[in-house]
């Protein structure tokens, strides 16, 4: 049983230190209700949160404490029932569908924990679709695959489906496909959950690099705290509402909570 | 903005050929319908050139007149006795009216004529010297009938290819005697070949004897119900006919309020018949085609409805990485299109080849419009995209996030 973080109120918190660094993602007094009928779910109460850019953040919570309905609306693929949220000084609340569409193939890269691949198009191709949709011409494209292929080192494998590609390979992959369209923000939903230790090793490596070498803005939602410990600040969610923003002990913060053992030991009020 | 239709295009092809044997499958609606059209509208078409063609070589400027019973209900069944016209009808008729060059009565009759070898059913012909003239038919051999025939009531007659091979074999035909009843005539001339006529009856099975001949002895009547008359050209056939039709009113006392008692029919009327009958079938065929391309525009929507089922995750997936609704959209949308115009393009091919191979087979020249094979293409490009609507805008209409999470 790990000692019992401070539980904090929904406080602006950054653990950049240098006020200076611009917000990439601001939410403010974040809600989102499902209505489905009689039964309203209010799966998110009223969340503030500012990730400045280049953070390396994760979020944590068990399954039902709104973490999945966070991640929708930070990726654009949702919007909020109240509050705001801000990506790079863009307000998305007020976005139509094809808006949000745009601002997704801009803004953000998706890494999804089954990878999310078109199992009919090869690695190239996957990687390449990003850019199908922001315009970019054949030739630049292939060419811009190719190089985001060769980082995450797969160079070789270009032409392979997914099918013919282990759970690691088709992960990178998936991270080559998020990076195309050089996003301000690298959203990724359990990244190594349906990966071995070694290869999430491996996964968690390449976003290291990532966050270190490029200064990318790195969201991990996640439920382990070994892939928490990866990253610089980590926000426990439960029922809704934030209960610990804290740093990693990677950054001298306390030792990240066990969010299974946490909504067990913390009684319903 | 124009990047994104290429892109639609070749995604719609990939998947396509992806799904090959399903594609192909979808596709034969398609391709039944447009081949179908091609077909039917080169075809008939085609029938209906050849028709005309026909007609106009049999002589435009021909006109008919035959004897119509104006008493209800006295009218024989078969061979009508009683007819209304008469030889001086005729005579006057070429004397009086200026739009016609030549007039002879005709009298008809099937009957059973026989050679010195064999014996075969012909139709008789009953006219005089002109017909031959009217009729713009040649004498390959011997001679014509000549006025003295018809007057002194010779027994003589002019015979055609067909019938001559059947009663004489290879044998010459000329100076040689046939038989009609107790009737011997001599073949004095042979026809040139005349071919099937629109009707399809081979014209040269024919046997052309003086009119008083075959009115007094073969069929005992007085006078014919037929007059074969040719206007002195095309331009004048409607100008002779109404002359026709007011001397004959005229020699026939009818009172004002009268019915005409005879019909005058023109092979000019018969080339309209033959324009509206084929224009009707065609457009009955482009009916029956409609529906089948209907019938294949369901089965491309049903496919397509099956395939946005199939691939809502992928949806799914093109959605979160910034494919906007219009993007999906127009995917399936094209899908949808390169189905019908891969299956309207194979169709247009079978049905040209396939008008091609029904036309030789029934000896007519098909008729393929390139406007034809446009309007083929272009509706079945139609149909895709009117079918694909639906598909292509539940597609779109998806939610990404339960589209993400299908699977």
């Amino acid at each position: 049983m790990p000692d019992a973080p401070p539980i904090q109120p929904s406080d602006i918190v950054s653990t950049i230190d240098d006020a200076s660094v611009p917000i990439t993602v601001k939410l403010r007094d974040l809600h989102k209700i499902y209505d489905s009928g009689a039964n309203a779910v209010h799966a998110v109460r009223g969340l503030n949160v500012d990730i400045p850019e280049g953070q390396y953040i994760s979020i944590m919570g068990a399954s039902g404490s709104g973490k999945s309905t966070l991640l929708n609306v930070l990726g654009a693929l949702d919007v909020p029932s109240k509050g705001t949220y801000h990506l790079a000084g863009k307000l998305t609340s007020k976005q139509t569908r094809d808006e949000l569409a745009a601002l997704r193939n801009e803004y953000i890269g998706f890494i999804f924990q089954n990878f999310n691949l078109l199992t009919r198009s090869t690695a190239v191709e996957n990687v390449e679709l990003p850019m199908v949709y922001a315009g970019v011409p054949t030739r630049k494209r292939r060419a811009a695959a190719l190089a985001a292929l060769d980082k995450v080192g797969l160079a070789d494998r270009a032409n392979h489906l997914p099918s013919e590609m282990s759970g690691g390979q088709q992960q990178r992959v998936a991270i080559a496909r998020s990076l195309v369209n050089t996003p301000r923000v690298l959203l990724a939903d359990e990244p190594t959950g349906n990966l071995d230790t070694h290869t999430s090793g491996e996964i968690m490596k390449i976003l290291d690099e990532l966050h270190t070498k490029d200064g990318l803005t790195i969201i991990i939602v996640t439920h382990d705290p070994g892939v928490a410990e990866f990253t610089e600040r980590v926000i426990v969610l439960r029922d809704g509402r934030i209960i610990a923003d804290q740093k990693t002990p990677r950054c001298g913060g306390p030792a990240v909570p066990d969010v299974r053992a946490l909504s067990l030991s913390v009684p319903e009020n | 903005m124009f990047a994104l239709w290429i892109e639609c295009f070749k995604m719609g092809l990939r998947e396509l050929w992806r799904h090959r044997l399903r594609s192909f499958l979808t596709m034969i609606g398609m391709i039944m319908g447009v081949s179908v059209v091609i077909i039917c509208v080169s075809v008939v078409q085609g029938v209906k050139d050849s028709l005309i063609g026909d007609i106009r070589k049999a002589g435009k400027n021909m006109m008919f007149v035959f004897t119509e019973d104006t008493r209800k209900g006295i009218g024989t069944i078969g061979v009508q006795v009683n007819t209304n016209l008469s030889r001086d009808d005729a005579e006057a008729i070429e004397l009086e009216c200026d739009g016609v060059a030549m007039a002879s009565g005709v009298q008809g009759t099937n009957v059973l004529v026989v050679s010195d070898t064999s014996t075969a059913t012909v139709p008789v012909t009953g006219a005089d010297h002109k017909y031959t003239a009217i009729r713009n038919w040649g004498i390959e051999q011997g001679r014509d009938l000549e006025p003295f025939d018809v007057i002194a009531s010779r027994r003589v007659c002019l015979i055609g290819q067909t019938t001559m091979r059947e009663l004489f074999g290879d044998r010459n035909a000329i100076n040689r005697t046939v038989r009609i009843g107790r009737i011997s005539l001599k073949i004095v001339g042979v026809l040139e070949p005349k071919g099937i006529n629109p009707l399809g009856m081979d014209e040269d099975n024919a046997l052309i004897v003086p009119l008083p001949i075959m009115l007094r002895d073969i069929m005992n009547r007085r006078e014919p119900d037929a007059i074969l008359c040719s206007a002195k050209s095309d331009d004048d056939v409607e100008f002779a006919v109404q002359q026709i039709t007011q001397l004959l009113r005229q020699r026939h006392k009818l009172a004002e309020a009268d019915k005409n008692d005879f019909r005058v029919s023109t092979l000019k009327e018969k080339e309209e018949q033959a324009r509206t009958i084929s224009n009707q079938m065609t457009l009955l065929m482009f009916f029956l085609a409609l529906v089948s391309l209907m019938v294949g525009g369901v089965g491309i929507m049903n496919i397509m409805l099956v395939s946005v089922t199939e691939r809502t995750r992928e949806i799914g997936i093109r959605m979160a990485i910034g494919a906007s609704t219009k993007a999906i959209n127009r995917q399936f949308l094209i899908e949808a299109a390169v189905i019908s115009t891969a299956g309207g393009t194979v169709g247009i091919v079978l049905g040209v080849s396939g008008a091609a191979y029904i036309s030789s087979a029934i000896g007519v020249e098909p008729l393929m419009s390139p406007a034809i094979v446009g309007i083929a293409f272009l509706f079945s490009a139609g149909v895709g995209v009117i079918f694909g609507l639906l598909p292509a805008r539940r597609a779109a209409g998806l939610n990404p996030i339960e589209a993400l999470r299908h699977d």
